[in-house]
Protein backbone atom coordinates (compact mmCIF):
# COMPACT_ATOMS: atom_id res chain seq x y z
CA UNK A 1 0.00 0.00 0.00
CA UNK A 2 1.31 3.64 -0.89
CA UNK A 3 2.66 5.30 2.09
CA UNK A 4 0.92 8.52 0.76
CA UNK A 5 -2.44 9.19 0.95
CA UNK A 6 -4.59 9.83 -2.04
CA UNK A 7 -4.84 14.01 -1.37
CA UNK A 8 -7.36 13.87 -4.68
CA UNK A 9 -10.29 14.31 -2.34
CA UNK A 10 -11.85 17.14 -2.01
CA UNK A 11 -12.37 17.13 1.53
CA UNK A 12 -8.29 16.55 1.48
CA UNK A 13 -7.84 19.64 -0.44
CA UNK A 14 -10.65 21.61 1.43
CA UNK A 15 -8.88 21.12 4.40
CA UNK A 16 -6.25 24.14 5.45
CA UNK A 17 -7.68 26.38 3.11
CA UNK A 18 -11.06 26.55 5.03
CA UNK A 19 -10.64 30.20 6.25
CA UNK A 20 -9.52 31.65 2.90
CA UNK A 21 -12.30 30.07 1.22
CA UNK A 22 -14.47 31.89 4.36
CA UNK A 23 -13.25 35.17 4.26
CA UNK A 24 -12.90 35.14 0.50
CA UNK A 25 -16.98 34.81 0.78
CA UNK A 26 -17.20 38.11 3.15
CA UNK A 27 -15.08 40.12 1.06
CA UNK A 28 -18.45 40.52 -1.10
CA UNK A 29 -20.64 41.25 1.64
CA UNK A 30 -21.93 40.42 5.33
CA UNK A 31 -23.36 36.78 5.16
CA UNK A 32 -24.85 34.49 7.65
CA UNK A 33 -23.57 30.74 8.28
CA UNK A 34 -25.82 29.22 6.10
CA UNK A 35 -24.91 31.63 3.12
CA UNK A 36 -21.48 30.90 3.83
CA UNK A 37 -21.68 27.66 3.04
CA UNK A 38 -23.94 27.85 0.03
CA UNK A 39 -21.91 30.22 -1.45
CA UNK A 40 -18.75 28.31 -1.54
CA UNK A 41 -20.64 25.70 -3.02
CA UNK A 42 -21.68 27.52 -5.74
CA UNK A 43 -18.52 28.97 -6.28
CA UNK A 44 -16.77 26.13 -6.72
CA UNK A 45 -19.09 24.52 -8.71
CA UNK A 46 -20.89 22.08 -5.84
CA UNK A 47 -16.75 20.14 -5.58
CA UNK A 48 -16.31 22.02 -2.39
CA UNK A 49 -18.62 21.43 0.29
CA UNK A 50 -18.32 22.49 3.95
CA UNK A 51 -19.60 19.80 6.30
CA UNK A 52 -21.85 22.82 8.25
CA UNK A 53 -20.93 21.66 11.94
CA UNK A 54 -17.54 22.54 11.13
CA UNK A 55 -18.70 26.00 9.81
CA UNK A 56 -19.65 27.60 13.08
CA UNK A 57 -16.41 27.19 14.98
CA UNK A 58 -15.07 28.00 12.36
CA UNK A 59 -16.95 31.05 12.36
CA UNK A 60 -15.80 31.32 16.48
CA UNK A 61 -12.24 30.68 15.70
CA UNK A 62 -12.55 33.91 13.16
CA UNK A 63 -14.25 36.44 15.18
CA UNK A 64 -11.83 35.32 17.86
CA UNK A 65 -8.93 36.69 15.87
CA UNK A 66 -10.74 40.16 14.98
CA UNK A 67 -10.75 38.89 11.36
CA UNK A 68 -14.68 39.23 11.06
CA UNK A 69 -17.70 40.67 13.33
CA UNK A 70 -21.11 39.16 13.41
CA UNK A 71 -24.25 41.25 14.38
CA UNK A 72 -28.18 40.16 14.05
CA UNK A 73 -29.77 41.13 11.05
CA UNK A 74 -32.21 43.81 11.59
CA UNK A 75 -35.93 43.86 11.64
CA UNK A 76 -37.69 43.44 8.39
CA UNK A 77 -34.88 41.09 6.94
CA UNK A 78 -37.02 37.63 7.84
CA UNK A 79 -35.91 35.51 10.31
CA UNK A 80 -33.26 37.00 12.41
CA UNK A 81 -29.74 35.79 11.55
CA UNK A 82 -26.26 36.22 12.51
CA UNK A 83 -24.43 38.28 9.96
CA UNK A 84 -20.92 38.19 9.34
CA UNK A 85 -18.69 40.26 8.20
CA UNK A 86 -15.23 40.69 7.28
CA UNK A 87 -13.47 43.63 9.44
CA UNK A 88 -10.46 45.58 8.39
CA UNK A 89 -7.85 43.18 9.88
CA UNK A 90 -9.90 40.44 8.10
CA UNK A 91 -8.97 42.23 4.92
CA UNK A 92 -5.16 42.16 5.64
CA UNK A 93 -5.26 38.48 6.27
CA UNK A 94 -7.41 37.54 3.10
CA UNK A 95 -4.95 39.69 0.80
CA UNK A 96 -1.80 37.89 2.89
CA UNK A 97 -3.55 34.47 2.35
CA UNK A 98 -4.54 35.15 -1.14
CA UNK A 99 -1.08 35.92 -1.47
CA UNK A 100 0.45 32.61 -0.38
CA UNK A 101 -1.94 31.00 -1.95
CA UNK A 102 -1.56 32.03 -5.37
CA UNK A 103 2.29 31.92 -5.21
CA UNK A 104 1.80 28.06 -4.35
CA UNK A 105 -0.61 27.33 -6.72
CA UNK A 106 1.48 28.86 -9.54
CA UNK A 107 4.48 26.78 -8.43
CA UNK A 108 2.44 23.27 -8.25
CA UNK A 109 0.93 24.44 -11.71
CA UNK A 110 4.43 25.24 -13.20
CA UNK A 111 5.91 21.83 -11.60
CA UNK A 112 3.11 20.27 -13.45
CA UNK A 113 3.02 21.14 -16.25
CA UNK A 114 6.86 20.67 -16.94
CA UNK A 115 8.15 24.32 -15.32
CA UNK A 116 8.56 27.71 -16.27
CA UNK A 117 9.76 28.26 -19.70
CA UNK A 118 13.43 29.31 -19.83
CA UNK A 119 13.54 32.71 -21.72
CA UNK A 120 15.89 32.55 -24.47
CA UNK A 121 17.49 29.37 -23.63
CA UNK A 122 18.68 26.19 -25.34
CA UNK A 123 19.46 27.20 -29.39
CA UNK B 1 -22.08 5.03 14.98
CA UNK B 2 -23.81 5.52 12.22
CA UNK B 3 -26.55 3.21 13.06
CA UNK B 4 -26.91 5.52 16.21
CA UNK B 5 -26.97 8.66 14.16
CA UNK B 6 -29.54 7.48 11.86
CA UNK B 7 -31.76 6.52 14.72
CA UNK B 8 -31.25 9.60 16.24
CA UNK B 9 -33.11 11.99 12.62
CA UNK B 10 -35.46 8.90 12.59
CA UNK B 11 -36.18 10.32 16.60
CA UNK B 12 -36.63 14.15 16.04
CA UNK B 13 -38.09 13.99 12.88
CA UNK B 14 -42.03 12.25 12.68
CA UNK B 15 -44.35 13.76 10.40
CA UNK B 16 -45.79 15.43 13.49
CA UNK B 17 -43.06 17.14 14.82
CA UNK B 18 -40.88 18.03 11.89
CA UNK B 19 -41.15 21.78 12.28
CA UNK B 20 -39.83 21.49 15.69
CA UNK B 21 -36.90 19.20 14.49
CA UNK B 22 -34.48 21.84 13.84
CA UNK B 23 -35.20 23.65 17.53
CA UNK B 24 -34.60 20.32 19.22
CA UNK B 25 -31.35 19.42 17.43
CA UNK B 26 -30.14 22.75 18.01
CA UNK B 27 -31.11 22.66 21.87
CA UNK B 28 -29.26 18.85 22.12
CA UNK B 29 -25.81 20.68 20.74
CA UNK B 30 -26.68 23.58 23.43
CA UNK B 31 -27.42 21.61 26.42
CA UNK B 32 -24.18 19.36 25.24
CA UNK B 33 -22.04 22.65 26.22
CA UNK B 34 -23.33 23.44 28.97
CA UNK B 35 -20.75 24.15 31.91
CA UNK B 36 -18.52 24.46 29.36
CA UNK B 37 -19.28 27.12 27.09
CA UNK B 38 -20.73 30.83 28.72
CA UNK B 39 -24.79 30.93 28.27
CA UNK B 40 -24.74 33.83 25.81
CA UNK B 41 -22.42 31.96 23.42
CA UNK B 42 -24.55 28.92 23.52
CA UNK B 43 -27.51 31.09 23.02
CA UNK B 44 -26.31 32.55 20.05
CA UNK B 45 -24.86 28.90 18.51
CA UNK B 46 -28.50 27.58 19.51
CA UNK B 47 -29.75 30.16 16.71
CA UNK B 48 -27.64 29.72 14.13
CA UNK B 49 -27.88 26.07 14.51
CA UNK B 50 -31.75 26.36 14.15
CA UNK B 51 -32.09 28.48 11.63
CA UNK B 52 -29.23 27.20 9.75
CA UNK B 53 -31.02 23.85 9.44
CA UNK B 54 -34.39 25.12 8.71
CA UNK B 55 -32.67 27.02 5.60
CA UNK B 56 -31.15 24.02 4.99
CA UNK B 57 -34.39 22.04 5.14
CA UNK B 58 -36.29 25.01 3.49
CA UNK B 59 -34.21 24.71 0.00
CA UNK B 60 -34.75 21.13 -0.02
CA UNK B 61 -37.87 21.43 0.17
CA UNK B 62 -38.04 23.66 -2.90
CA UNK B 63 -35.98 21.55 -4.82
CA UNK B 64 -39.30 18.86 -4.60
CA UNK B 65 -38.92 17.00 -1.77
CA UNK B 66 -41.11 15.94 0.79
CA UNK B 67 -40.70 18.59 3.85
CA UNK B 68 -40.07 15.91 6.44
CA UNK B 69 -37.68 14.23 4.24
CA UNK B 70 -36.22 17.56 3.66
CA UNK B 71 -35.28 17.80 7.82
CA UNK B 72 -34.12 15.10 8.23
CA UNK B 73 -31.69 15.27 5.21
CA UNK B 74 -30.38 18.28 6.47
CA UNK B 75 -30.21 17.21 9.86
CA UNK B 76 -28.05 14.50 8.76
CA UNK B 77 -25.71 16.91 6.88
CA UNK B 78 -25.19 19.20 9.87
CA UNK B 79 -23.81 16.13 11.43
CA UNK B 80 -24.39 13.95 14.91
CA UNK B 81 -24.97 16.46 17.72
CA UNK B 82 -21.88 15.14 19.97
CA UNK B 83 -19.53 16.27 17.25
CA UNK B 84 -20.67 19.60 16.59
CA UNK B 85 -20.82 20.16 20.14
CA UNK B 86 -17.24 18.84 20.52
CA UNK B 87 -15.95 20.80 17.15
CA UNK B 88 -17.54 24.03 18.77
CA UNK B 89 -15.86 23.65 22.71
CA UNK B 90 -12.38 23.15 20.98
CA UNK B 91 -13.02 26.11 18.88
CA UNK B 92 -13.81 28.25 21.94
CA UNK B 93 -11.38 26.44 24.19
CA UNK B 94 -8.45 26.96 22.18
CA UNK B 95 -8.00 23.12 23.67
CA UNK B 96 -7.25 20.77 21.03
CA UNK B 97 -6.33 17.15 21.49
CA UNK B 98 -3.24 16.01 20.59
CA UNK B 99 -3.06 12.93 18.85
CA UNK B 100 -0.20 10.51 18.67
CA UNK B 101 -0.74 7.80 15.90
CA UNK B 102 -3.72 8.70 15.40
CA UNK B 103 -5.10 8.33 18.94
CA UNK B 104 -5.99 10.86 21.55
CA UNK B 105 -2.48 11.04 23.27
CA UNK B 106 -3.73 11.85 26.61
CA UNK B 107 -5.50 8.87 27.02
CA UNK B 108 -2.54 6.78 25.67
CA UNK B 109 -0.36 8.05 28.46
CA UNK B 110 -3.62 7.68 30.89
CA UNK B 111 -3.24 4.04 29.74
CA UNK B 112 -0.38 2.93 28.71
CA UNK B 113 1.59 4.52 31.93
CA UNK B 114 0.60 1.83 34.07
CA UNK B 115 0.34 -0.52 31.46
CA UNK B 116 4.35 -0.34 30.90
CA UNK B 117 4.88 0.34 34.55
CA UNK B 118 3.08 -3.14 35.29
CA UNK B 119 4.86 -4.97 33.00
CA UNK B 120 7.92 -3.27 34.13
CA UNK B 121 8.00 -4.62 37.42
CA UNK B 122 6.04 -8.36 36.15
CA UNK B 123 10.09 -8.86 34.13
CA UNK B 124 12.01 -7.37 37.35
CA UNK B 125 10.33 -10.02 38.85
CA UNK B 126 11.33 -12.47 35.82
CA UNK B 127 14.79 -11.52 35.67
CA UNK B 128 15.52 -11.40 38.87
CA UNK B 129 13.38 -13.50 41.13
CA UNK B 130 14.01 -13.29 44.86
CA UNK B 131 15.13 -9.58 44.49
CA UNK B 132 13.22 -6.43 45.51
CA UNK B 133 13.66 -4.25 42.29
CA UNK B 134 15.32 -1.39 45.09
CA UNK B 135 18.30 -3.58 45.44
CA UNK B 136 18.43 -4.31 42.01
CA UNK B 137 22.11 -2.97 40.34
CA UNK B 138 22.77 -3.39 36.85
CA UNK B 139 25.77 -5.82 37.46
CA UNK B 140 23.02 -8.10 39.78
CA UNK B 141 20.75 -8.14 36.47
CA UNK B 142 24.04 -9.07 34.32
CA UNK B 143 24.45 -11.42 37.01
CA UNK B 144 21.47 -13.57 36.31
CA UNK B 145 21.78 -13.26 32.69
CA UNK B 146 19.55 -13.31 29.32
CA UNK B 147 17.43 -16.49 30.45
CA UNK B 148 17.19 -17.21 33.92
CA UNK B 149 16.97 -20.68 34.64
CA UNK B 150 14.48 -21.40 37.09
CA UNK B 151 11.94 -18.76 37.48
CA UNK B 152 10.57 -18.60 41.58
CA UNK B 153 6.48 -18.43 41.94
CA UNK B 154 5.62 -14.90 42.18
CA UNK B 155 6.70 -13.20 45.97
CA UNK B 156 4.60 -11.15 47.25
CA UNK B 157 7.68 -8.46 47.67
CA UNK B 158 7.00 -4.66 47.19
CA UNK B 159 7.68 -4.95 43.43
CA UNK B 160 5.19 -8.12 42.68
CA UNK B 161 2.52 -6.64 44.78
CA UNK B 162 2.77 -3.18 43.09
CA UNK B 163 3.01 -4.73 39.57
CA UNK B 164 -0.69 -6.76 40.76
CA UNK B 165 -1.97 -3.25 41.68
CA UNK B 166 -0.84 -1.53 38.43
CA UNK B 167 -2.75 -4.09 36.13
CA UNK B 168 -5.88 -4.43 38.48
CA UNK B 169 -6.41 -0.45 38.90
CA UNK B 170 -4.67 0.35 35.21
CA UNK B 171 -8.14 0.71 33.95
CA UNK B 172 -10.07 2.21 36.79
CA UNK B 173 -7.06 5.10 36.76
CA UNK B 174 -6.91 5.31 33.45
CA UNK B 175 -10.72 5.41 32.60
CA UNK B 176 -11.11 8.03 35.68
CA UNK B 177 -8.24 10.18 33.79
CA UNK B 178 -9.83 10.18 30.30
CA UNK B 179 -13.57 10.32 31.42
CA UNK B 180 -12.50 13.84 33.56
CA UNK B 181 -10.31 15.25 30.75
CA UNK B 182 -12.86 14.50 27.83
CA UNK B 183 -16.07 15.68 27.79
CA UNK B 184 -16.97 14.40 24.65
CA UNK B 185 -16.69 10.74 23.30
CA UNK B 186 -14.51 9.79 26.35
CA UNK B 187 -15.32 6.13 25.96
CA UNK B 188 -14.05 6.21 22.09
CA UNK B 189 -11.00 7.87 22.70
CA UNK B 190 -10.09 5.03 25.11
CA UNK B 191 -11.56 2.02 22.89
CA UNK B 192 -8.96 3.43 20.26
CA UNK B 193 -6.27 3.89 22.73
CA UNK B 194 -7.16 0.00 24.31
CA UNK B 195 -6.92 -2.28 21.18
CA UNK B 196 -3.87 -0.13 20.49
CA UNK B 197 -2.18 -1.28 23.42
CA UNK B 198 -4.11 -4.86 23.27
CA UNK B 199 -1.99 -5.41 19.74
CA UNK B 200 1.05 -3.87 21.57
CA UNK B 201 0.63 -6.01 24.20
CA UNK B 202 -0.01 -9.14 22.23
CA UNK B 203 3.32 -8.53 20.53
CA UNK B 204 5.40 -7.71 23.07
CA UNK B 205 3.97 -10.90 24.77
CA UNK B 206 6.17 -12.55 22.68
CA UNK B 207 9.82 -10.59 23.83
CA UNK B 208 8.59 -10.96 27.42
CA UNK B 209 9.90 -13.57 29.83
CA UNK B 210 8.51 -15.90 30.32
CA UNK B 211 5.96 -16.26 27.58
CA UNK B 212 3.27 -17.09 29.50
CA UNK B 213 3.44 -14.12 31.85
CA UNK B 214 3.51 -11.86 28.98
CA UNK B 215 0.25 -14.16 26.98
CA UNK B 216 -1.21 -13.52 30.33
CA UNK B 217 -0.69 -9.66 30.55
CA UNK B 218 -1.91 -9.34 26.79
CA UNK B 219 -4.98 -11.51 27.66
CA UNK B 220 -5.59 -9.21 30.64
CA UNK B 221 -5.66 -6.35 28.81
CA UNK B 222 -7.86 -7.70 26.22
CA UNK B 223 -10.69 -9.28 28.38
CA UNK B 224 -10.40 -6.78 31.50
CA UNK B 225 -8.68 -3.52 30.80
CA UNK B 226 -11.02 -2.68 27.40
CA UNK B 227 -14.01 -3.29 28.75
CA UNK B 228 -13.45 -1.72 32.18
CA UNK B 229 -11.56 0.75 30.89
CA UNK B 230 -14.17 1.83 28.21
CA UNK B 231 -17.17 1.79 30.33
CA UNK B 232 -15.45 3.55 33.04
CA UNK B 233 -14.35 6.38 31.03
CA UNK B 234 -17.79 7.00 29.74
CA UNK B 235 -19.34 6.74 33.18
CA UNK B 236 -16.82 8.81 34.49
CA UNK B 237 -17.42 11.20 31.25
CA UNK B 238 -20.90 11.25 31.81
CA UNK B 239 -21.48 11.79 35.40
CA UNK B 240 -19.41 14.80 34.73
CA UNK B 241 -21.45 16.30 32.07
CA UNK B 242 -24.90 15.26 34.31
CA UNK B 243 -22.75 17.45 37.06
CA UNK B 244 -22.66 20.28 34.75
CA UNK B 245 -26.53 20.09 33.30
CA UNK B 246 -28.06 19.82 36.54
CA UNK B 247 -29.04 16.02 35.19
CA UNK B 248 -30.52 16.77 31.89
CA UNK B 249 -30.30 14.41 29.54
CA UNK B 250 -28.11 15.26 26.77
CA UNK B 251 -28.06 12.23 24.56
CA UNK B 252 -26.11 12.84 21.88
Amino acid sequence: MSRHKDETNSADLLRGNTVLLVLAVLRDGAAHGYAIGREVARRSGEALEFKAGTLYPLLNDLEREGWVESRWSGPGEGRPKRVYELTESGRSELMRRVGVWTAFSQAVSQVVEGGPREVGGGG
Amino acid sequence: MAASAVSLWEELVSEEIWPEAAREYADRVSALLVGLVPVDRRERLRSEIAEHVTSAAEELTGTGLEPCEAMRRALREFGDAESVAESFYESWSGRCSRRVLGLDAFALAAFAGPLVLASGFLQVRAWAPGVEASDIAVPSVLFYGLAPSVLTTPELGWATSLALVLVLMGPWVGGWLVGRRHAFRAGRRAAGVLAFLCVVAGLSAAGMWPLSEGVLLGLVVLVYWLPVGVWFSSWVSLVARSNRTGGLGVGG
